[in-house]
């Protein structure tokens, strides 16, 4: 199974991903491998299923308070950056 | 062959404490251990004047009742794992020169007790592959092989590396992590224990994001008791992980009698899947026959959902992995792509990532982008969410019945030859999850234990999987059956220089 061109090309774009044409490609017939499997789900009948997330955690709920406790990490965060500049992350000009 | 060789927690912590050996001398040997053993290609990184500066404080603090549970024992972490002002990159060229500013919870509960860090461990990139062979340091190599081929095998995945390094000898154990068998199945393919923890168990604080609701961290040693040690240190509610649990963490070790009467243990039929080679279906029949001959009682059940569990784990994995990794934009760390003159922010955004990742990261990026997409959201994502409910039930219901863990093979195949999936599809991988995805879309703590040998002789595991927090149920299962198999086999050294 192979899905279409296009619709790669436009998952790629929603990801943020650049791919060249040989890209698309491979990635058309291999996604379409995965969507084959996916659908297997299309068996399972899951009409009696509330469409709610279904809860998959083991009874957490532990909120904790909203209250600022930390920060003034600037310059431990800015470290990582690739590029930054009198106390911000730098990227291109972003407004012409 | 010195006193060192081939040491576990347990004994090394005895030796340790009754002053036979020092910290600095066990750290020593581990890093001579580890250069030496480069061809294996499992640690990404070592850090032997950290690891040397803790020993000698280790060795002074002996005398001491306080000094810490892992008081001069030299371990070493995934890559996954952040440590302060360690280079950490989860195996990703996207996270090039990333030094976090903090440490991982799980890791900072080992240096609490004095634990040693050695190193960081090769890993498939951000935890996505079952081979290692996804990793921007080249696959590491498992120290098991063929003898009559000589072939090098994949160390499995994603925690290929952890896994290695144990089985190897080159520290006394690891930590990994499993979102889908990636402790587990790497555990099984070199011959060593692993223990994926009942999700809440231990903080994912400070652990590189993959599929959040998948994650845990468990350690990977040469014995079920060492496990047990480890797995007890690095549990426990974190208010930094909203998802761990103030559960009580029991005291592991104390729990291992071996003591199955009583015990009734489940055989699903769902697992007996066309195809599986006779030696893992030998092995599985083996330990049914032991954990029957120490006087637990072998029930069938039906899990009839387990075939959905592949389809269900790669719609969901991969859509909380696509917007987990939306973060790396090549703005706040690691990786930027450079520009030609022209290219804007979204040209920033779409070379560093394309340039950044590699193809099996790219694939479950985009998977996960089409399911959660317009138009396919309710078809796709919503559905599986709706098949794990149904996949969790199954085991609610056999154990609500009595049965106190579920024993299967931990994989459908020993390990294979690196490079050998190339050519095939992605699907083809995927296909090694299938028994071990089950519990991480449940929740449930599961272990590999290694119980046996293919016919020419590579390692094989089976699996104990138990209701949410019966880890200690888990560990003791395993505890027998590996006193009861005689698992004792070690890999033949060639690879040292």
């Amino acid at each position: 199974m192979s899905i279409d061109n296009n619709l790669v090309k436009k998952i790629a774009n929603l990801a943020r991903i650049e791919l060249s044409e040989d890209d698309i490609k491979m990635f058309s017939k291999q996604i379409g491998e995965i969507i084959g499997l996916m659908n297997q789900l299309n068996e399972v009948d899951i009409a009696d299923i509330p469409s709610l997330d279904a809860d998959s955690s083991n009874g957490h709920s532990n909120r904790t308070e909203d209250i600022v406790k930390d920060g003034n990490y600037i310059e431990l965060i800015l470290q990582n950056a690739p590029e930054s500049k009198e106390g911000f992350f730098t990227v291109k000009k972003v407004i012409e | 062959m010195s006193k060192l060789d081939g040491l576990t927690i347990s004994k090394a912590r005895d030796l340790l404490s009754r002053g036979e050996i020092s910290a600095v001398a066990l750290t020593e040997h581990y890093l001579a251990k580890i250069e030496s053993s480069q061809k294996l290609n499992a640690f990404c990184l070592t850090t032997a004047e950290l690891a040397l500066e803790k020993a000698k404080h280790c060795d002074k603090l002996i005398k001491i009742t306080d000094k810490g549970k892992l008081c001069g024992i030299p371990l070493a972490v995934k890559d996954i794992f952040c440590t302060k002002s360690i280079p950490t990159q989860a195996a990703s060229k996207i996270l090039k020169g990333f030094i976090p500013p903090y440490e991982s919870t799980v890791t900072s509960k080992l240096w609490a007790e004095n634990a040693i860090l050695l190193g960081k461990l090769n890993m498939d990139e951000f935890a996505m592959g079952s081979s290692n062979e996804t990793s921007i340091y080249g696959p590491a190599i498992n120290p098991w092989q063929v003898a009559s081929e000589m072939q090098p095998l994949s160390p499995g995945g994603s925690s290929g590396g952890s896994a290695a390094a144990v089985a190897a000898d080159l520290c006394l154990a690891s930590l990994g992590t499993d979102t889908g068998g990636s402790i587990r199945q790497p555990a099984a393919f070199n011959g060593v224990v692993g223990i994926k923890p009942t999700y809440g168990r231990c903080s994912r604080w400070g652990i590189i994001a993959f599929a959040s609701s998948l994650d845990q961290a468990g350690p990977i040693t040469k014995t079920v008791r060492d496990s047990a040690i480890l797995l007890e240190i690095i549990s426990g509610h974190d208010k930094k992980d909203s998802t761990s649990v103030a559960n009580e963490v029991p005291n592991f070790e104390a729990a291992l009698d071996g003591d199955m009467r009583g015990k009734k243990i489940g055989i699903p039929a769902e697992y007996r899947i066309d195809g599986t080679p006779h030696e893992i279906i030998k092995l599985w029949e083996t330990g049914i026959e032991l954990l029957r001959d120490s006087g637990a009682e072998i029930v069938d059940i039906s899990l009839p959902h387990t075939k959905y569990s592949l389809p269900t784990y790669y719609v969901l994995a991969p859509a909380e992995a696509s917007s987990n990794l939306a973060r790396y934009d090549g703005v706040k760390y690691g990786y930027r792509a450079t520009l030609k003159s022209g290219e804007g922010i979204n040209e920033l955004y779409e070379k560093t990532r394309s340039e950044g990742f590699g193809d099996e990261v790219k694939r479950r990026i985009m998977v996960g982008t089409y399911v959660l997409s317009a138009g396919f959201y309710e078809a796709y994502y919503q559905k599986a969410l709706k098949v794990r409910s149904l996949i969790k039930k199954d085991f609610e219901n056999v154990f609500s019945k009595g049965v106190n863990a579920i024993l299967t093979p931990t994989t459908p195949s020993p390990a294979f030859p690196l490079g050998s999936k190339d050519d095939k599809s992605p699907v083809e991988m995927y296909l090694n999850d299938v028994f071990t995805v089950p519990a991480n879309l449940a929740g449930l703590p599961a272990i590999s234990i290694p119980t046996g040998t293919t016919d020419n002789g590579l390692p094989l595991g089976l699996q104990i999987i138990g209701p949410a927090w019966k880890e200690s149920e888990v560990l003791n299962i395993a505890f027998r059956l590996e006193q009861d198999s005689g698992f004792k086999f070690k890999p033949d050294q060639w690879w040292t220089s």
